[in-house]
């Protein structure tokens, strides 16, 4: 991951030359305020001449201190925004990759995590680009230009001096460790407790009907407390920081009236050289002080550059061929070689079967959602497998049975993929019989939903998914149980609605509700992964040898009989 | 909802930190010694300077030394115990706000879960209550401190020289004006790309939780576009706070050096006056470098602080949520002596989701009976008001008008837990908790007969250890449903309740709970409420909901 870094090694060696210029200007201060200082001790001179002198000085200083602003602005600027690039380059590398994995990658990951990983993760990459790269290159910088001014003054003091550097280096990396780690916990904590509180609100109506308040407060409470024991750890580490930091400050002053005073008493070092002294001891301190961070946020990337190394090399399983072909077109049909199924365009087919038996997962392959080995699938008798995914996804699309709804405007949602005007929208919203509904939202068609706007209900999700479809109009569309939170009369309005539509093109339904498909130019019926039985309807009535849609219809019909008397 | 004032938020939060007076006050009480111990460091070299450096005396610089090692030693355990007091402490007020939190939020009717999304309702007991930690302990706690040590700093300068100390107190004004303009347009750009942060994501989020529409929709490379966009219209408006945060600190850096600067220039006009010592000097270096740090912080702190009553206005909100629909929890065992011709009764109920004048009633003057062991099935269109007649016998909602009872018993009068152990709901959308099937089956339950669950386990091909992932994502939409099912039939409650419970599962799967409801039927009374004619042929009643009233059919 280091070229996300030396990439930017031009803008890194610009900002040290502004950091070099700030701390050679940081050094240079101190000495004329010695100098004022041991000119103000001096008796002999006259006070004109004092005064002509030390006004002279101050002008030097404050020309000094405007020039070290400038550069100072210039520097951080520079450098803290190449943490911003490289926040800015990593996201986007990211995401990039996310996108085109195949959705069973993210089943097995939770959403939250990956999240975290574009989020905190890329976060601690910026802190080491930007903040701790500044801190270190500026320590670096202040200590190679003070020291040896400081030594000049005094080698004894500088020598006890910078020996106090190692001891708070060994304090500071223990801390940090034992923060670091507690830290974690706390995290981990944090996570297993929002998480805990999120399940508990989605399924508030369950836990009221069931009166599980009570135990899911104690679970809470349970959770909460180990939260606060957590956080007790951590503090305990935190707390001797930033008192350590103070101790060795004053430390060196201590040793700056021990040993420097010895000399000032022995006339080896002037009053001013003791002033320039502190403030030398003032100007490392900080640089001394920022080891801990630093250390904190170079432990961090070492476990954050795992988690992105993770996600970024984790190759999509489901990906183009080198020399991958371009589906301009569905001509003729989509085959299903090992099933020995073909679908032909302008089909309407139903796919049919018991729960399990594997019709999504079917839908999904055709997609290339899923891969499979044994699936030959041909669309225009060239295999699936060498199209480019792109092409044929602009040819397939599926409507889910579980629709997600993104988190913008009602209209939003239905032109999601595609660019459609407004009439355009409410035409599809009212093929999908959801118009009905608008005029229940106060925005209309505005009317943000999800997770920041207003919750639908299941079936008038399905229908804004099924706008959405119409919108984007593949030549075939997969309709996966799509209509199951639907009313039958709805249901049967919309369906209408699609086949007129959908005149010329294929349509397939998954579904349970028979009647759907009554009229479909082929039924396609599942089980255990394998179609078993096709035909029309009347054929595999007919048929003795097809019993499972026999056996799901018969169940089906008596229940409309049922219907039609009561 | 009245907005509070900060003050009445401020003691919201006292009443939560009453438990821990004692220890507050205490660390009180120890403030000014560490400010002290402190900010006496440059005022005992000022001492040394001025005598034993300027005698010669090297015994009485010992003297020195070891008071000032005193000094450190003292400030390092009063500074330790200081800091961790306060923040143990706040994390045991803050463990406490997140329980009350919690509480509260279980005994909330449904009415608020409807209106409020969950994720906000997760940041008001997860990020808004870490953000009271870091205003009060890191904001307000810092503050008092820094204001102490300012105090005794300007004590101790004052006692050395008053006339230095006027000009470096004069210096702080300018100070305090820039950092406060520094630190607003710095606000206001950081305020800036925070929003366009949590645009960006919200987008990411979006994307990967509906990765498979995204795909299914072939919408990759135009998303790649937006979040590019939107990444972009972040990494700008950081920039502009990058360049506003730059300016601070050099901002103030020159500034403690001007102040350098007319420090000097004043001791020279007054040294040349009234001979002024250079110890004296040497200690207003320092104190100047020490005062400038707390008040540089200040404005910072104080819009942590601010950020801090934002989070407690938010939490008070969701406190002071009230409880709509309280709980009868006197009563109890009132069922069992209860007698009555009907199981339940309907009378007379009117009833909206939003009190609103303009809303349209849902049910208006709804009134049916159901005896003992009757199969009632309940069927209209959309939106009629089907579930809701469940809701409200459940007392998730209450209805405005009319009543409703079971056994002739007032459901107001029943504790909840007696009239939730009373019926078993199969909704229509299921809850899987993270957990074995076992435990999502028990649900922590008293009076539970694992046994009845057999059967199910069966359908499911699972067994009770089998691992379950929240919101059921390795099962599928009809085992989820089985599972529901299998919760309402181990409790022994009579009354079986199914809210379009059958609606997404297949035919064989409903053919199967259709023998089990056969079998529920004999000691049990069924109120089935269906879309699908197969779950309810052999009801006995048939009610029909039609503009918020019951038509009663027999089937």
């Amino acid at each position: 991951m280091h070229k996300y870094f030396t990439k930017y090694w031009k803008s890194y060696l610009l900002g040290s030359l502004f950091l070099i210029g700030v701390n050679s200007l940081a050094a240079f201060i101190p000495q004329l305020i010695k100098k004022s200082i041991d000119l103000l001790q001096n008796n002999s001179i006259s006070t004109e001449i004092l005064s002509k002198s030390i006004n002279e000085i101050l002008l030097t200083l404050l020309a000094s201190a405007l020039l070290m602003a400038f550069l100072r602005t210039k520097s951080r600027h520079i450098i803290f925004g190449i943490g911003r690039q490289i926040e800015f380059d990593l996201k986007k590398a990211i995401f990039n990759h996310l996108i085109h994995l195949e959705p069973a990658f993210f089943e097995s990951k939770k959403a939250g995590d990956l999240i975290s990983i574009i989020t905190n993760d890329v976060q601690s990459f910026r802190a080491l680009g930007g903040f701790a790269i500044l801190n270190i290159l500026n320590s670096a910088i202040a200590f190679s230009i003070i020291v040896p001014l400081m030594w000049q003054i005094n080698s004894t003091l500088t020598i006890s001096f910078l020996s106090l550097v190692p001891i708070l280096i060994i304090f500071i990396t223990y801390f940090s460790k034992a923060i670091k780690s507690h830290q974690q916990k706390v995290t981990e904590m944090l996570g297993k407790i929002s998480h805990f509180i999120e399940q508990n609100l989605s399924g508030i109506h369950i836990i009221k009907s069931y009166g599980q308040e009570e135990a899911e407060i104690a679970r809470f409470q349970n959770q909460n407390n180990n939260l606060l024991q957590e956080y007790l750890h951590l503090i305990k580490a935190r707390s001797f920081i930033s008192p350590i930091m103070k101790v060795v400050a004053s430390l060196g002053f201590i040793l700056l009236l021990y040993i420097g005073g010895k000399s000032v008493i022995e006339n080896s070092f002037s009053l001013g050289d003791f002033a320039a002294y502190s403030l030398y001891i003032e100007r490392l301190i900080w640089p001394i002080a920022t080891l801990g961070w630093l250390i904190t946020i170079i432990y961090r990337v070492q476990v954050s550059a795992k988690r992105i190394q993770e996600v970024l090399s984790r190759e999509a399983s489901i990906k183009d061929l080198e020399d991958a072909l371009e589906i301009e077109e569905f001509r003729e049909s989509i085959e299903l070689k090992s099933q020995g199924v073909t679908i032909n365009k302008g089909q309407i087919i139903g796919l049919v079967g018991p729960i399990g038996s594997g019709k999504s997962i079917l839908a999904k392959t055709i997609m290339r959602l899923h891969d499979c080995d044994e699936a030959e699938i041909f669309i225009d008798n060239i295999d699936i497998k060498k199209l480019k995914i792109d092409s044929l996804r602009k040819i397939i699309n599926i409507v889910p049975q579980e629709t997600f709804l993104f988190s913008t405007s009602i209209a939003e949602n239905i032109a999601y993929g595609v660019d459609i005007s407004q009439e355009e929208i409410e035409k599809f919203a009212k093929a999908a019989c959801f118009d009905q509904e608008i005029p229940k939202f106060d925005n209309g068609y505005e009317t943000v939903v999800g997770e920041r706007g207003i919750t639908l209900s299941g079936g008038q999700r399905q229908r804004v998914a099924i706008a959405r479809a119409l919108a984007i109009n593949p030549v075939v569309l997969i309709l996966d149980d799509a209509l199951s939170s639907i009313d039958n009369h709805i249901a049967s309005k919309i369906l209408k609605n699609i086949l007129e539509l959908r005149k010329d093109k294929t349509t397939i339904f998954i579904t349970h509700k028979l009647q759907i498909i009554e009229n479909a130019d082929q039924i396609l019926v599942m089980n255990n992964f394998k179609i078993v039985e096709q035909g029309t309807h009347k054929e595999l009535l007919e048929d003795e040898s097809n019993f499972i849609y026999k056996q799901l219809w018969n169940k089906d019909s008596s229940l409309i009989k049922k219907g039609a008397k009561s | 909802m009245n907005k509070k004032s900060d003050l009445e938020l401020f003691k919201l939060i006292l009443s939560f930190a009453a438990p821990y007076k004692k220890t507050l006050l205490g660390t009180l009480l120890i403030l000014p010694f560490s400010s002290i111990a402190f900010s006496i460091q440059p005022f005992l070299i000022q001492k040394a300077v001025d005598g034993p450096l300027k005698d010669g005396n090297i015994e009485q610089l010992m003297f020195f030394v070891y008071l000032f090692l005193g000094a450190i030693a003292f400030n390092f355990c009063v500074h330790l115990s200081q800091i961790w007091i306060i923040n143990s402490t706040a994390q045991k007020i803050i463990t406490d706000i997140r329980q009350k939190l919690f509480e509260h939020l279980e005994k909330l009717p449904m009415s608020f879960f409807d209106r409020n999304p969950i994720g906000r309702t997760v940041t008001r007991i997860t990020s808004d209550v870490e953000q009271l930690t870091d205003s009060f302990a890191g904001g307000l706690v810092s503050v008092v401190i820094d204001i102490f040590n300012i105090f005794t700093i300007i004590s101790f300068m004052i006692y050395i020289n008053w006339k230095l100390c006027l000009v470096l107190i004069f210096f702080l004004i300018p100070v305090t004006i820039t950092a406060s303009y520094f630190q607003k347009s710095y606000r206001k750009s950081n305020l800036n790309a925070r929003t366009k942060l949590s645009a960006l994501n919200s987008f990411l989020q979006q994307n990967i939780v509906g990765i498979s529409v995204v795909q299914m929709l072939n919408c990759a490379d135009k998303n790649k576009k937006i979040f590019d966009k939107s990444n972009q219209e972040y990494f700008k408006a950081n920039d502009k706070s990058i360049w506003a945060d730059s300016n601070f600190s050099a901002g103030i850096e020159l500034i403690s050096i001007i102040s350098i600067v007319s420090l000097i220039f004043l001791s020279k006009e007054i040294l040349i006056q009234e001979a002024l010592s250079i110890g004296v000097i040497i200690a207003f270096l320092q104190y100047a470098q020490t005062l400038f740090e707390p008040i540089r912080n200040l404005s910072d702190r104080f819009t942590t602080i601010q950020s801090g009553f934002t989070a407690a206005e938010r939490i008070s909100e969701l406190l002071s949520e009230e409880v709509s629909i309280n709980e009868n929890t006197s009563a109890t065992h009132k069922l069992p002596n209860a007698q009555s011709e009907y199981l339940i009764e309907f009378d007379d109920v009117w009833f909206k989701y939003n009190d609103k004048e303009e809303s349209p009633w849902i049910l208006s003057g709804l009134s049916f009976k159901v005896k003992a062991g009757e199969f009632i099935a309940i069927i209209g269109k959309t939106g009629a008001g089907k579930s809701t007649i469940i809701k409200l016998l459940t007392r998730l909602y209450e209805p405005q008008r009319g009543s409703i009872r079971i056994l002739g018993v007032d459901i107001k009068e029943l504790s909840f837990k007696e009239l939730r152990s009373f019926l078993a709901v199969i909704h229509q959308d299921s809850y899987i908790f993270s957990g074995d099937l076992e435990s999502n089956i028990h649900l922590n339950r008293e009076n539970i007969d694992m046994n009845q669950a057999k059967p199910f386990l069966q359908a499911l091909k699972m067994d009770l250890k089998t691992e379950l992932n929240e919101r059921a994502s390795n099962i599928s939409a009809g085992e989820e449903q089985v599972i529901n099912f299998a919760r309402a039939v181990v409790s022994k409650a009579p009354l079986l309740i199914l809210d379009e419970a059958t609606a997404k599962i297949d035919l064989a799967t409903e053919a199967f709970i259709q023998d089990e409801l056969e079998q529920y039927r004999k000691d049990k009374t069924l109120l089935v409420i269906a879309h699908r004619l197969e779950t309810i042929k052999h009801a006995d009643k048939v009610i029909a909901i039609e503009h918020g009233q019951a038509n009663l059919q027999v089937n």
